[in-house]
């Protein structure tokens, strides 16, 4: 989680990324954002996400996003 | 295209709706026939002949749909099934919408709603292949999807998932959600005619005569009148089907949200013409940006260049393609790529400044900074509507460059004699009380009101007064809209 | 109880709505308009010989008291501001069964068989209609109101209810004041019109006319040419027939004149016009009705004179005098038969002119500056010369680019900015002459 949020956090310094529950329902990450995240993911954790995958139940917090890329690990 | 405000329109709708709550004592489980049923019919005013597409495309992504979930079929065959279809779709669309040829050949219009069912059609054809989405239980289910008449005007784009639960159960007479509906139908008529109505005539007159002296006061309110006409008028029409949909109790996607008070371009075309916009951002710009070649470049960027430019210029990249797609979508005029291209531009560059903004450490919250992002924002704005307003590129450039070099504020009253505008006093006077209380309605929504229940609790006589004085403005207005031919105070 | 409690406040609500309705129609509809004054006074008359019906063509160019002082019978000018055919119609079936005239007289022009018609106009006159007929009436005129046109399917029909809302007295306060004030009191509409009417003045049995003559000088386009339709609007021709076939059913004689137009107001649209209203009178012959054209009147009957003009479409009070006196002349004619030899053949007409009437020029984009193409309206024996002059907008002295020739054409150069330009014509050899002014900007 340590190192998620650190992901998390050189992309958008600004955002509490260990509080907020709600990252996509009320807009606080934006479609560049998702962009960013999903080439960090790539490179950090070697998982490919999909266009499909980008629904708010996968990015609403750092837990769900952690949980997304434990499954596309296997 | 059907009046939605006419005896011909509000008498249909009567019969439509007290067949459907009827339905619901008499065969509950289907009353959605009804909806079918009406939406068809509504549809055959546009023309027998269109209906062909509508069907055509309807039954190809249905059977698409059950082709994508059928275990035996290979990945290859679905594959190819998909990008079938999807051809179908845009060879569709292109042929009447982007070539004047056929139409003339053929003496046919564009189908109504074709632009928009379209675009309906393959966002649930791309959720099915994906997975994201169930495939329809059957045709005349999905057929209703498409074909339901309040969306088939302007829109909005709306999807599989949020639309079925709705239409397929079965729903009493709900007074409360009936009345809220008229509400929402009674306020898009208010912003039609007694603002959109009002200032069509100033926009046209000016945009069409531009030579090259125009004054830049003269140009700059033109745009200003222009943004208020176009919101009203697209927002206005949507108000109406969203009230229309939701006296049958269903819920379309929201396609406004109060698009002036936006704080970025960014946030403002998450305000405008919302569904266009989400559409663009799940089947373009996700599966663009993240395509193979693009996480490709991206990586490449961020071991020659760092973070910043391998998640700006991607991003970047896709975002001025939808663009150019938004542009395309409204029509195959340059005018409408180079507004496209300007906005798409712009969003690319602020989100590569942002970190500069961050390091400079201005004040996030606070009323001061708000009021300023959301003025910038307008100027903006209103800058990229010099290329939809106006229609002929060179046109706009001659405006832009007037604006600042010859805007002689002074000479506004003699100058804007010479355009003719069949223009009297009370146009502006109507639009500007009927501006101000969508300006109100606007703050409190902003604000996360619900403007409609505070209404439904506020005392009846104070409710028939304000629904009164909106009538008045209303019915007042239309003397002064310009297809009435100027006969006004001819003492009938 | 909660249902009936509900329904009540819908009922409350309603009535609310409808007494609102019935105060703005009191405060804002003018106690002077056109269709009120109409079926006012004829409410309040019986014994009608003969009907005057149709537009303003009517109401304004024909003096029923001329027309009752040489006949000797009573007669009354049912004419209303922008009567379109389907409301005349519903005027003629309304006169037939309360006020059974024995003549009615229908003006008709180009401009009452397009496809334009004021929406405003035939609202306020369904509404004045209604007013005057019972109850159950009321619902076929609206019923019919909505099947005529495209009432059906266009928003603004919907004012139908509220037709103080497209017909209103003039939006200040002292106008509206006014107007309230002559209702209470009960100020008879004819007198409410001289009272606020800043154009037009009331005469007599529902005739008002405009004062004041055109300026020749200054037509261009302004004539009934907007009203152009290459076929007239079959629904309109569809009413006329109605009209004739309801005379002929109930006795009535219709006699149907095209009043007297300025001689450019003819021309101007050239060969189309005479073959349309040829038109006119095949149709009408059918049902043994007299139609004429009074531009093709003889001198006899009525000399036509351009002083009597108040626009392309109306006399002025001094005309329809003059007008209506040889209308009367004419009505035994109509009467008897053999009114066709006080018309001319077109051709006639055209040759009898001698002046030019107006002057009106197109201006085209040339590659450098621009083409004038100027156009003199009239008679087919008129030789006519051109002069062409410049000058700068604001400014006072004309420069001529070219002199008198009978060249129709001319190309000029002006610089960049605003400038007047003025096309001059007069038949050869004479000196008096018409013009038209157009100013165009030059920033290319």
């Amino acid at each position: 989680m340590e190192e998620l949020l650190k992901v998390l956090g050189e992309i958008r310094p600004d955002v509490d990324f260990a509080g907020e529950t709600a990252l996509i329902d009320d807009q606080i990450l934006d479609s560049f954002d998702m962009i960013a995240i999903v080439s960090a993911f790539d490179e950090h954790y070697g998982v490919t996400v999909k266009p499909a995958d980008l629904v708010p139940e996968n990015f609403n917090s750092a837990e769900a996003m952690l949980a997304m890329i434990n499954r596309l690990k296997k | 295209m059907p009046e939605l405000y006419s005896m011909q329109f509000l008498l249909f709708l009567a019969a439509v709706l007290i067949c459907y709550y009827a339905a619901e004592k008499l065969f509950p489980r289907f009353q959605w026939v009804i909806l079918l049923c009406a939406s068809l019919f509504f549809y055959t005013w546009a023309g027998l002949p269109y209906v062909v597409f509508l069907l055509a495309v309807s039954a190809a992504c249905y059977r698409a749909s059950h082709i994508f979930a059928e275990p035996g079929v290979s990945a290859e065959n679905k594959k190819r099934v998909m990008v079938g279809v999807l051809l179908l779709h845009f060879l569709i669309l292109g042929l009447f919408k982007y070539t004047g040829l056929f139409r003339r050949w053929s003496g046919w219009v564009i189908p109504l709603g074709l632009s928009y069912y379209t675009f309906q059609s393959v966002s649930y054809l791309l959720d099915t292949y994906n997975g994201k989405q169930e495939a329809a239980g059957s045709f005349w289910k999905y057929l209703l999807f498409l074909s339901w008449f309040p969306q088939l005007l302007q829109g909005p784009i709306n999807r599989f998932g949020a639309m079925a639960p709705q239409f397929f159960r079965s729903r009493k007479f709900d007074s409360r959600l009936f009345r809220k509906g008229l509400m929402r139908y009674g306020y898009g008529v208010l912003k039609k005619y007694a603002v959109a109505n009002m200032l069509a005539a100033t926009v046209s007159h000016i945009f069409t005569q531009v030579d090259g002296d125009i004054s830049g006061c003269v140009v700059v309110f033109g745009i200003l009148v222009y943004s208020f006409q176009q919101y009203t008028d697209f927002s206005g029409g949507i108000d109406m089907v969203m009230g229309v949909s939701e006296l049958f109790g269903i819920e379309m996607s929201e396609n406004f949200r109060q698009p002036y008070f936006a704080v970025s371009l960014a946030d403002f075309w998450r305000r405008w013409h919302i569904s266009l916009g989400a559409w663009m951002k799940d089947y373009v710009f996700y599966p663009l940006a993240l395509s193979k070649p693009m996480r490709k470049w991206t990586q490449h960027l961020r071991r020659k260049f760092g973070m910043q430019w391998s998640r700006s210029l991607p991003a970047g990249a896709a975002n001025i393609a939808v663009f150019f797609l938004v542009g395309l979508w409204h029509g195959a005029d340059l005018h409408f790529l180079v507004w496209g291209l300007f906005n798409g531009l712009v969003i690319a560059v602020s989100d590569c400044m942002a970190p500069l903004y961050r390091k400079v450490n201005l004040p996030k919250k606070g009323a001061g900074i708000r009021l300023f992002r959301t003025l910038r924002t307008f100027i903006i704005v209103n800058i990229g509507w010099y290329f939809d307003a106006i229609t002929d590129v060179r046109d706009s450039f001659i405006c832009l460059r007037n604006t600042f070099t010859r805007f002689r504020a002074s000479a506004f009253a003699g100058d804007i004699l010479i355009y003719q505008i069949p223009y009297r006093r009370e146009n502006y006077m109507i639009a500007a009380v009927a501006l101000l209380i969508v300006f109100v309605v606007s703050l409190l929504q902003e604000r996360g009101v619900d403007v409609r229940e505070g209404l439904l609790k506020k005392p009846a006589v104070l409710r028939l007064c304000l629904y009164l004085f909106c009538a008045l403005l209303v019915l007042m207005a239309f003397p002064f809209a310009a297809e009435a031919g100027g006969f006004m105070y001819a003492n009938f | 109880m909660r249902i009936s409690r509900k329904l009540l406040k819908v009922l409350l609500a309603v009535c609310a709505v409808v007494l609102c309705n019935q105060a703005m129609d009191f405060v804002l509809s003018p106690n002077y308009g056109s269709a009120r004054i109409t079926f006012t006074e004829l409410q309040e008359r019986d014994d009608i010989d003969m009907v005057i019906v149709g537009s303003s063509l009517a109401e304004m160019n024909i003096d029923p008291g001329i027309l009752a002082e040489k006949l000797g019978i009573s007669v009354y000018n049912a004419g209303t501001a922008g009567q379109s055919p389907e409301s005349t119609a519903m005027l003629v079936e309304y006169l037939i069964r309360y006020k059974h005239p024995k003549e009615i007289v229908y003006a008709v022009n180009y401009s009452s068989l397009g496809n334009l018609q004021s929406l405003a106009s035939q609202i306020a006159f369904n509404a004045a209609y209604k007013d005057a007929v019972p109850l159950l009436d009321d619902i076929r005129a609206d019923l019919r109101f909505f099947s005529t046109r495209d009432h059906f399917r266009t928003a603004e029909a919907l004012s139908c209810w509220a037709p103080w809302s497209v017909n209103h007295t003039f939006l200040r306060p002292t106008e509206i004041i006014k107007n309230v004030i002559e209702k209470i009191k009960g100020t008879a509409p004819s007198e409410s019109l001289n009272i606020h009417s800043p154009t037009s003045r009331y005469y007599n049995s529902g005739f008002q006319a405009y004062d004041g003559m055109l300026d020749y000088n200054d037509v261009g386009k302004k004539t009934s040419i907007g009203y152009f339709n290459e076929d007239f609007y079959p629904p309109a021709l569809q009413s006329l027939k109605d009209i004739a076939r309801m005379c002929r059913e109930n006795d009535v004689r219709l006699y149907v004149v095209n009043t007297p137009k300025p001689v450019f107001d003819v021309v101007s649209y050239g060969p189309w016009y005479f073959e349309k209203m040829q038109v006119l009178e095949d149709l009408f012959a059918e049902y043994e009705v007299p139609y004429v054209d009074f531009s093709l009147a003889v001198p006899e009957l009525y000399e036509a004179k351009e002083e009597y003009y108040h626009d392309y479409d109306h006399l002025c009070y001094d005309g329809a005098e003059v007008f209506s006196a040889s209308l009367a002349e004419l009505i035994p004619y109509f009467r008897s038969g053999g009114y066709k030899d006080l018309f001319r053949t077109p051709e006639a007409y055209l040759a009898s002119i001698k002046t030019i009437s107006s002057v009106d020029f197109d201006l085209k984009e040339a590659s450098q500056g621009y083409l004038i193409q100027a156009f003199a309206w009239t008679g087919s024996n008129v030789e006519c010369e051109y002069r062409y002059l410049i000058r700068e907008s604001g400014t006072e002295e004309w420069t001529v680019v070219k002199d008198f020739s009978v060249a129709d054409a001319c190309g000029i150069q002006p610089g960049t900015g605003t400038w007047d330009i003025r096309v001059e014509a007069r038949v050869k050899g004479e000196s008096a002459v018409r013009y038209y002014t157009q100013t165009v900007r030059n920033y290319r």
